[in-house]
């Protein structure tokens, strides 16, 4: 840098010098310094600046916070809605269990002094097996009658307190003796992996046909006499001495909530009212 | 010291212009200007710019409400000159007048410069500047014509024939 330029710029910074002296010395008419003006005005956007971030950084903390809080109150009132929908579910199962009682009840008038309404709490169709709660505090025996408003479900093979685990028809092992709606036709319904009943000893001379329902005969001592079983859905002649029939089995297993454990139904009831 | 003496008398002179009794045109004429002026013209050192720098603010001290502006614009003037007056060759009276008038537009506009952003400026009117230019110029000619007769020599000259 030349000398001259030196010259120049040390002039200058002087001047600058020399102009903020004189405002340190000169007031405005509002009784402020001409200095304090320019310093002010100069560090105003600073200051403004300041300012704007300091409120945008509170605004972004207290967004966040609330955010935050709003998760949490939303989570919370997810939970309630849950527990809203659970209780809901509840009610309404409730609800369906209490129609279906109310439909057991009459259609087996002549049982409700003795039979025993119980609530389904398990069930293993593939395993053939059901637990049912009783309402009351009474010993239910083995192979007392299940029975669902839509038809017979199986047996009870033990219980325990209140619970009772009930043999469904549809176990392999699970035999009931049925006849026709006339009385003329009768078998032995036994269980299957299938799912399905398998309907023994009918003579190949029997009428039955697809569609015809079998009721409870009442020969197995076990199940009284005129509760519905199912409905024949295949009839087939063999080499064998009696026909191969296969029945739908009419109550629905998968979904039954309620069943009537029918102890103490050794007194006379009507045969065909259970029929739906 | 004798330029201090110098730009003593001419603030005081500077002063008196002013005096009540005086005609109101007299205080256009910017006496300081023959230091600025004369510094570049006569070759002197180069620290004319701090030398004028003083002197602003020695004009500042008698005659401004402020320190600084004045010493603003007496330095801007003297670096203006100095850049300029190395351009021309002329030395005579006229070149005296020629960058008195310039330097005094710079300083009168320069310290209105100054003073405009500490709110005491006044207005500027073009008759002022013109009487202040012309004023000050033949000022400074005038004293470049004095400088120019070279007065010394020719009192030396005078006594050495006389003494013959």
């Amino acid at each position: 840098m030349t000398d001259r330029r030196i010259l120049i710029l040390r002039t200058v910074l002087l001047w600058i010098l020399l102009e903020i002296l004189a405002a340190a010395q000169v007031q405005t008419p509002g009784g402020e310094r001409v200095i304090s003006a320019w310093v002010r005005a100069a560090i105003s956007p600073v200051l403004w600046t300041g300012e704007a971030i300091g409120s945008f950084v509170g605004d972004a903390v207290t967004g966040v916070s609330e955010s935050a809080t709003l998760l949490v109150t939303n989570r919370e009132l997810q939970l309630e809605l849950e527990k809203t929908k659970a209780l809901n579910r509840i009610m309404a199962e409730d609800m369906a269990a209490h129609l279906e009682l109310n439909s057991l009840a009459g259609l087996v008038p002549n049982l409700t002094a003795t039979a025993v309404p119980a609530r389904t709490t398990f069930r293993d169709l593939a395993r053939g097996r059901m637990i049912a709660l009783v309402t009351g505090d009474r010993r239910i025996p083995a192979d007392t009658p299940a029975i669902a408003s839509t038809g017979v479900i199986g047996r009870v093979i033990h219980s325990e307190g209140r619970r009772c685990w009930i043999e469904l028809i549809t176990h392999p092992v699970a035999a009931v003796a049925i006849q026709t709606l006339d009385g003329r036709v009768q078998g032995l319904a036994v269980g299957s992996d299938t799912g399905e009943l398998e309907i023994q000893f009918i003579p190949r001379q029997a009428e039955l046909m697809r569609g015809d329902e079998l009721v409870t005969s009442g020969a197995d001592g076990i199940y009284p006499p005129g509760l519905l079983v199912g409905t024949v859905t295949a009839v087939r002649e063999s080499d064998k001495a009696f026909l191969e029939v296969r029945t739908e089995p009419a109550a629905a297993l998968a979904t039954v909530r309620v069943v009537l454990l029918l102890d103490g139904w050794m007194s006379p009831m009507p045969s065909r009212e259970m029929t739906p | 010291m004798k330029a201090a003496i110098l730009v003593t008398l001419t603030l005081v002179a500077q002063v008196a212009l002013g005096l009540p009794e005086s005609p109101t045109w007299l205080t256009a004429i910017l006496l300081p200007m023959v230091f600025v002026v004369g510094a570049p013209l006569m070759m002197a050192e180069r620290r004319w710019p701090h030398f004028a720098l003083l002197l602003g603010l020695a004009w500042d001290l008698v005659l401004e409400p402020v320190v600084g502006p004045g010493a603003i614009a007496w330095s801007a003037s003297a670096v203006a000159l100095g850049f300029v007056v190395p351009l021309v060759a002329d030395r005579s009276p006229r070149a005296w007048i020629a960058f008195g008038a310039l330097g005094a537009g710079l300083m009168i506009v320069v310290r209105h410069l100054a003073l405009m952003p500490l709110g005491l400026a006044t207005e500027l009117t073009g008759r002022y500047l013109l009487l202040s230019v012309v004023l000050t110029s033949l000022w400074c000619g005038l004293v470049g014509w004095i400088i120019a007769l070279d007065l010394p020599t020719r009192w030396i000259t005078h006594r050495a024939k006389r003494l013959r």
